[in-house]
């Protein structure tokens, strides 16, 4: 889950500042570059300094299920399974996780002076490892799992493809937002096993940043994508994947 | 006064824009198997030696180690190969798996053996030939970066 908004004056000090009050729920932290596009600023006077480094800061939960993202116009709670046997989280279970995180966020922005966020985009994403010998063996199978794509095999001179990746998106009802779809071959560095990876996205600009409008976005962001992936997906590989 | 210089992601801009947000907004990390676009070749290649039984040789080779091919695709699935050529892919006689290179006048030829261990040789044409072992991901990367003169 994830809300984008209009950049805050946020600087380097304020990500030790609030991981400080977040630290003991989420000990650990990366740094990372931000996502999206992103400017370097250099002062003028004295060239080769520089005096705005855009970054983004992880913060991780102890158990390294959760995680928190941070930059300057963008504020993310992500959750993985640990292992395959650990419990999985619903959406019901991790959207108070992150209303709570949020308003967190927002009262200390608020304490430091930087504003109140102008949320622009709502988002939920899910992102899905579909396991190669797991209801599909090649890469151009992909009919299996998605009934509406087509085989990309050639009338008479193509054979099967070796890889297919698609990128597709939607729009929601009454224009609200779009649900983007991307499938693509990987491997998982984890253990270097080939998946596909599908990630189903929906996102929508919220009328406000009202905290219920921004809950009332998330849910039907996740409407869609629920729904987006039962009618993508095909009745088998619910089956298989009901099993595992 | 400040003035602002927008900087490509450079390394990232070889991908399509939508792939690098999915995967740089991901906390688990997968790497595209559509690039290098040699990477499915060699990853099947990898593969298809799991089929070679004992004495696959004729000098009493043994049968490549699963360990080994997990070991090398957590390898090509954790470094920055973009740049490289695509490498050739041997068995070894003792169940390893090797790995060759060659850059211009650089050879790098890397060998994992049946437990996983990483053994390289580094070579120059016309030169001295250099073995010794990797120890981790990062040894591996810098001995790919020399082959390619970074």
């Amino acid at each position: 889950m994830a809300f984008s908004f209009v950049p805050l004056s946020w600087s380097v000090p304020h990500f030790g500042a609030f991981w400080s009050e977040l630290r003991k729920d989420y000990p650990t932290f990366e740094v990372h570059s931000p996502i999206g596009e992103f400017n370097v600023e250099f002062n003028s006077v004295a060239p080769g300094a520089i005096v705005n480094l855009p970054v983004r800061c992880w913060f991780k939960s102890d158990q390294s299920n959760r995680l928190i993202q941070v930059q300057n116009n963008r504020f993310f709670h992500n959750w993985r399974r640990p292992n395959p046997t650990a419990q999985y989280l619903h959406y019901g279970e991790l959207k108070p996780v992150f209303e709570k995180e949020w308003s967190h966020f927002c009262d200390f922005v608020q304490r430091y002076d930087l504003g109140i966020p102008n949320v622009l985009s709502c988002e939920v994403a899910y992102i899905n490892h579909l396991d190669r010998n797991l209801g599909w063996d090649n890469f151009s199978d992909l009919s299996r799992i998605f009934p509406s794509v087509g085989s990309f095999e050639g009338k008479n001179f193509l054979k099967k493809p070796e890889t297919i990746s698609a990128n597709a998106s939607y729009v929601m009802a009454a224009n609200e937002g779009r649900l983007h779809v991307v499938i693509q071959p990987a491997i998982r560095q984890l253990d270097g096993k080939e998946i596909i990876q599908l990630s189903i996205t929906g996102s929508c600009r919220p009328a406000s940043s009202d905290a219920n409008e921004l809950m009332r976005c998330l849910d039907s962001c996740r409407g869609w994508v629920v729904s987006g992936f039962d009618d993508l997906t095909s009745p088998d590989m619910h089956k298989i994947w009901r099993k595992k | 006064m400040a003035q602002a210089l927008r900087l490509p992601n450079f390394i990232e801009l070889k991908r399509s824009r939508q792939d690098q947000e999915s995967n740089r907004r991901q906390w688990s990390g997968v790497k595209s198997l559509q690039s290098p676009a040699w990477l499915k070749e060699i990853y099947d290649r990898i593969s298809d030696l799991k089929k070679l039984k004992e004495d696959w040789d004729s000098y009493g080779g043994l049968p490549v180690a699963d360990e080994a091919i997990s070991r090398i695709r957590v390898l090509l699935s954790n470094l920055d190969i973009e740049d490289m050529p695509k490498p050739h892919v041997a068995p070894l006689p003792d169940g390893g798996i090797g790995l060759h290179w060659r850059v211009a006048d650089r050879d790098l030829e890397i060998e994992v053996e049946p437990n996983g261990a990483i053994h390289f040789l580094q070579t120059r044409v016309g030169g001295d030939s250099t073995p010794g072992d990797m120890r981790n991901l990062k040894e591996v990367q810098e001995y790919l970066d020399w082959a390619l003169g970074k």
